[in-house]
């Protein structure tokens, strides 16, 4: 009796204190409302606003549960009750945040994504020579990053064998390259402020909108409570081009802190190796600052804001034209990009697993464009405003196993388009509602349904459904996914095609209805897909083997057809592209410090045209293979090497002779004369790290020196009506020598 | 057949060309930190492959015994503090390491974070 009342007295006695943490790089930050309990306890307390808790010592548990949000929990073992507990959560969101038990990797599927999500972190990007998210997917075989033409020297990507406008490009999980950014938006992005990129193959998540058809890139840019304090860096090539790129952070207090970026970058040498009389890079002055409030408030309410502004000049044509030749053919391109963004979400503190979130983006583009000499042009004016607010709440219906997100959306577009005659404009308001379920049972299964409405000031009405599961078994050494869902857009027929006016090409709208935006229906596909993972030890050495099948069906579509000489034409096409896409992807790792990735990719896409019928969707490579190999040294060395065999692609205007064609076609059949030839580009880059933090470089990009020949058809005759700037398969200029450095401060 | 398979054992054993040898060695870490710093330590010439199991404390090593000893791996492993089923840690490099890595200490009670989060 008396032993067990003494037993009583101590337990009274040994209340347990400690902190709730998260780490952000180096440093410890608190986590307010953090959720404690014991394991055989459901009730528990919450960590004030220093993260600091105190809980009534509970004899039959040692075991003490840490709980916050999005955060995974973690269990500690409690031995001496007289010592503060200290957990330190970490963020299952953040890829910052991986754990310190599995070797990072720079590039990995996700696992706990039900989609299959491809997630990048900086270093994998630096393999790549620079300087912005256009060029940054050298590395990565999901994504195809070629020119579309051969005068802007931007480059545009390629998923599962559709146009990059297909994907959906978040900033941050809000829209961003789109309407009048999505011929140049990628290269706006420095990829020294990009922290990490996920790339979502196949229907992404219902609240990020209707948009994605191929799939999903989100771009998460350095956050001023990142992990690290000072950017800075620079990078030259002998293409006379030039980049300095920075970021600084500073500290305002415990829970606010702000962070400014810059970035100019310079082309200003005149060269023509092709000597077609064209330059092969534009000359190009582009500059773009960045400022983030971050804050993170004691009762879960967290937030960012960022705004940043741009201008984008750019000049290129005639070697004449840049020379001061009046009647030379010339190329200007005066871009402005000012747009605000922010976020706020709130956890509620009683319910860690609720929250609402908000994000709200405005836009504001300006593009001025002028295609041909100073008397005789063609130009290009447009403008586009954008506002987007998205409102979530995230929460369980009973338990855990079953979450769900839900909320409302509005998406603004005002956007207005001048070019040779034509004037487009469009209001295009669309609110919408969504609603996500996720059931979880477990760690390695859940099962996705999403679906959305929305209505469309233009278009009216439309629902989007979307589904995912995920399966990983085997030990979890295993994943198997699928997804499938429907996607839509507007088309912005001019905008996303820029390279067409670098042509001589007449443009042709064929309208469906004139009170559609731009005459024409919305772009609506079906994407269906099944992935595959399987890791497994080769000679003790972790190795990773994937295949992946996606299928995209366009139920209406807005073809591009550039088949006869001369003319551009643009109509709604019912049924109109099928796309097949499959890949597959060894990644090994045959000694320390020593990377292999070998992929192999096929894509089948064929287009039904107009008057021709199916044929293969112009410039893509049936085929493509990957190598990279990636060596570091015991002393911060590292050696990267990547080989990418690109099969044969299609040319627009060629095709074999099956189907009654305009008089203007050659009707000889020739192999050799409807398509590319095969070719390989091979990237190499040397780079040495000082004390983790400072990394000089040197590469070489396109080493065997392999270039398009005659990349502009006519380029002798620019004001001729065959003049195409707009048909490359390959790279324009050959070898390029690069180097550079770059500063990483830690905070 | 036997005798085959001991011959060859044999040959291997006593066999001039260098051979890589897999062992297992138990290293008494205490946390996660732990094992990227055992994993490091051990990239060393002659060492193919390390990997230490945090939750059984066991490390599998490969290493080529012409270009390093089991004496050799040992001793690393003590030198930067922590003890194996063969030598005791350096007690040195053992009181410089975070003190939630050092033994018999209760885990996770310093207040260095970040070195001693539970195995998910």
């Amino acid at each position: 009796m008396l032993s067990s009342l003494w037993v009583k007295g101590q337990h009274e006695q040994h209340d347990i204190s400690g902190t709730v943490t998260y780490t952000i790089g180096d440093k410890i930050r608190p986590i307010a409302g953090a959720f404690v309990h014991w394991q055989e306890n459901p009730s528990g307390v919450y960590a004030d606003s220093t993260g600091h808790f105190k809980i009534e010592h509970h004899h039959e548990a040692p075991y003490l549960i840490a709980s916050f949000a999005s955060y995974k929990s973690d269990t500690i073992y409690v031995k001496d009750l007289t010592r503060p507990v200290v957990f330190t959560l970490k963020d299952q969101n953040e890829l910052q945040g991986a754990t310190v038990f599995a070797k990072k990797l720079s590039y990995s599927l996700s696992k706990l994504d039900p989609r299959t999500t491809i997630l990048m972190d900086e270093r994998e990007f630096q393999k790549a020579a620079c300087c912005n998210l256009s060029e940054s997917f050298e590395n990565s075989p999901a994504i195809d990053a070629s020119f579309a033409d051969a005068v802007t020297g931007t480059k545009q990507i390629k998923m599962l064998g559709l146009d990059g406008f297909y994907t959906l490009i978040g900033q941050e999980y809000m829209p961003s390259v789109r309407t009048l950014n999505s011929y140049y938006g990628l290269s706006y992005i420095p990829s020294a402020w990009v922290d990490a990129i996920q790339i979502t193959k196949g229907a992404g998540s219902v609240v990020n909108g209707y948009e994605s058809i191929a799939g999903q890139i989100n771009v998460e840019l350095k956050k001023p409570f990142g992990k690290e304090k000072l950017v800075l860096d620079q990078f030259v090539s002998d293409g006379g081009r030039s980049e300095t790129d920075f970021m600084y952070v500073k500290d305002i207090n415990q829970k606010v802190a702000t962070s400014v970026f810059g970035r100019y970058a310079y082309r200003g040498s005149n060269f023509d190796r092709n000597d077609d009389g064209f330059l092969d890079v534009p000359l190009s002055k582009d500059y773009k600052l960045m400022n983030r409030w971050q804050f993170i408030n004691d009762v879960g309410l967290e937030g960012i804001a960022t705004a940043s502004y741009q201008r984008n000049i750019h000049e290129a044509g005639q070697t004449a034209f840049t020379n001061g030749d009046k009647n030379a053919y010339g190329i200007g391109i005066d871009a402005e990009v000012f747009d605000v963004s922010a976020k706020l979400g709130k956890v509620n503190k009683n319910k860690p697993y609720s929250s609402f979130g908000s994000q709200y983006n405005f836009n504001y583009s300006n593009l001025t464009s002028t295609y041909g000499s100073v008397e005789d042009n063609k130009s290009y004016e447009a403008r586009a405003d954008q506002a987007y607010v998205n409102l979530l709440y995230q929460s369980i219906i009973g338990n855990t196993f079953h979450q769900f997100q839900t909320g409302l959306s509005f998406l603004f577009d005002n956007t207005s388009e001048r070019y040779d005659g034509f004037y487009f404009s469009r209001q295009e308001a669309v609110p919408g509602a969504f609603f996500e379920y996720t059931y979880k049972p477990k760690e390695t299964f859940s099962l996705v349904g999403g679906i959305r409405t929305d209505y469309n000031s233009i278009y009216g009405l439309s629902i989007t459904p979307r589904f995912h599961g995920k399966y990983r078994f085997n030990q979890e050494k295993t994943s198997l996914r699928m997804s499938a869902g429907m996607g839509r857009r507007t088309s912005n027929p001019l905008a996303q095609n820029q390279q067409i006016f670098a042509s001589g090409r007449t443009l042709i709208i064929e309208m469906t209805n004139p009170n559609l935006a731009y005459g024409l229906e919305q772009e609506v596909a079906l994407n269906s897909g099944l992935s595959f993972e399987h890791e497994f030890r080769l000679l003790f050495m972790p190795a990773t083997i994937g295949l992946d099948y996606f299928n995209t069906t366009f139920l209406q579509e807005v073809v591009v057809d550039r088949e006869t000489e001369g003319v551009a034409r643009f109509y709604n096409m019912k049924n109109g592209t099928r796309a097949h896409s499959f890949q597959t992807q060894l990644d090994l790792q045959p000694a320390r410090r020593t990377d292999i990735r070998i992929a192999y990719r096929m894509f089948d896409v064929q287009t039904k045209y107009q008057d021709l019928g199916t044929l293969a969707k112009p410039f893509i490579s049936r085929h493509r293979a990957f190598i990279n190999l990636t060596q570091k040294t015991r002393k911060d060395w590292q050696f990267s090497s990547t080989a990418t065999w690109n099969g044969r692609q299609r040319i627009a205007g060629k095709f074999y002779h099956l189907m009654p064609i305009p008089h203007n076609i050659n009707p000889i059949y020739n192999p050799y004369d409807i398509a590319s030839p095969n070719f390989i580009l091979w990237n190499a880059q040397i780079s040495k790290t000082f004390k983790k933090q400072f990394e000089v470089y040197i590469g070489a990009e396109n080493l065997l020196n392999y270039k398009q020949e005659n990349p502009i058809q006519e380029a002798d005759k620019p004001f001729s009506s065959n003049f195409d700037a707009g048909l490359v398969w390959g790279p324009i200029f050959g070898r390029m020598i690069y180097g550079g450095f770059r500063l990483r401060l830690k905070s | 057949m036997k005798n085959i398979i001991l011959a060859v054992l044999m040959v291997a054993t006593l066999g001039v060309s260098a051979k890589t040898i897999t062992k297992q060695i138990l290293v008494k870490g205490e946390c996660g930190m732990c094992k990227e710093k055992i994993e490091k330590a051990l990239d060393m010439p002659g060492v193919s492959f390390a990997e230490w199991n945090a939750e059984t404390k066991m490390l599998t090593v490969r290493y080529n015994d012409k270009k390093v000893t089991e004496d050799k791996l040992h001793e690393t492993i003590s030198t930067l503090g922590y003890a194996t089923d063969k030598m005791e840690a350096n007690k040195d490099s053992q009181g410089k390491l975070d003190k939630c890595c050092q033994p018999k200490k209760p885990a996770c009670a310093s207040e260095k974070a970040g070195c001693c989060q539970k195995k998910s």
